[in-house]
């Protein structure tokens, strides 16, 4: 069993980073190999829609663009877990984890008949984090369960929100929120996602 | 895009067209270095690409104009990069620098989707504070029209 765990945030050591490390934890107690990857350090552009992956040949239901991203979607290919991290940036996930969802879904999707060219069973989750307060994304988690079950049964979606931002919250411009309350939250809220995300790992490595 | 520019235009517009998928555009390292108070790089944002040629437009601009196809009921991740990164010029100078400002959105796409590509535009308008002139989503020959008239009504 080898579980592949994407970082879609930039920031490591952070909210997504740490969630992340948590459901690795939670599939290795579970006995699962894991392996996380951080998508801001690898070099690649979202979907060109070249069309290679739906054209027969033999790029047939695989990515062809030969960037950074193509041996991480190799990885994935041959792999039984997937588990998703990404901060909400302006309403949506990061424009990295949106490039690798492009061409993560495009690749797979038979456009003849709508079913997937996944060989290989996938269990996948997704982990959200946002300074947006609780179900304010809803509709979008419901978006990306709805794209990812065709290619993977879809386990779960933790979400973690009104997430602590920067330690000192006096030297930045984010006034409209409060950090003592953020502060706060990472004590007392914060480790209850953080066991969510370890039961996530959990539950894919099953 | 090139309807909506040449109504634009028509009406007296001045129009800077930038193709993201085809320029050097990283995402946002979320290193809050643009929203920190004493700030001293005189750098809008601390990654050097080709943001640098969109960033004082986008500063100068009275109406900011959003084309993408639909990927999977959504703005391409190319899009997504430079949205992000709008981040640095709301930093830069607080939100008020962009709630002084318009928006529209142009969308091609055939299927399924529309409401969540527009709730996201909702929900990042809204964030933004930017007045919302109008939508054009769809794949109808008309919509070349409805383009065309939505630039022309900018003035």
């Amino acid at each position: 069993m080898k579980v592949i765990l994407l970082n879609g945030s930039p920031r490591k050591g952070w909210n997504t980073d740490i969630l992340l490390h948590k459901a690795a934890e939670g599939a290795e107690s579970a006995e699962a190999e894991t392996e996380i990857i951080n998508l801001y350090e690898l070099n690649y552009k979202g979907c060109r829609s070249c069309m290679a992956c739906n054209m027969d040949g033999k790029s047939w239901g695989h990515c062809a663009w030969n960037d950074d991203l193509k041996a991480v979607l190799d990885k994935i290919d041959r792999a039984d877990g997937l588990i998703l991290g990404s901060p909400i940036y302006w309403g949506d996930i990061t424009a990295e984890m949106r490039a690798f969802l492009e061409r993560f879904l495009f690749q797979y999707t038979n456009f003849d008949n709508g079913r997937s060219e996944r060989k290989n069973h996938l269990k996948a989750g997704f982990i959200y984090t946002m300074n947006a307060p609780a179900g304010y994304m809803n509709d979008l988690y419901e978006k990306y369960e709805q794209f990812l079950q065709p290619h993977a049964e879809y386990v779960g979606t933790v979400e973690c929100s009104e997430t602590l931002q920067v330690e000192d919250y006096g030297k930045v411009h984010l006034g409209f929120f409060d950090g003592e309350q953020r502060h706060n939250r990472r004590e007392t809220v914060f480790p209850e996602d953080c066991k969510k995300a370890f039961e996530l790992g959990k539950k894919i490595a099953q | 895009m090139q309807a909506f520019t040449e109504g634009a235009q028509a009406a007296g517009n001045e129009v800077d067209e930038f193709m993201v998928a085809h320029m050097n555009i990283h995402g946002c390292l979320g290193c809050m270095k643009c929203m920190t108070k004493a700030k001293d790089d005189p750098h809008i944002c601390v990654q050097v690409d080709d943001m640098e040629k969109i960033y004082p437009e986008v500063m100068n601009a009275d109406v900011l104009v959003f084309a993408s196809p639909m990927y999977w009921w959504g703005i391409t991740g190319q899009l997504k990069s430079a949205v992000d990164r709008l981040q640095a010029v709301t930093g830069y100078a607080g939100l008020e620098r962009l709630s002084r400002k318009s928006t529209a959105l142009l969308m091609t796409f055939r299927g399924g989707g529309m409401q969540a590509a527009l709730s996201w535009y909702s929900v990042f308008s809204q964030i933004i504070g930017c007045r919302d002139l109008g939508t054009v989503i769809g794949f109808e020959k008309q919509k070349i029209a409805q383009a065309r008239q939505l630039g022309a009504s900018i003035h």
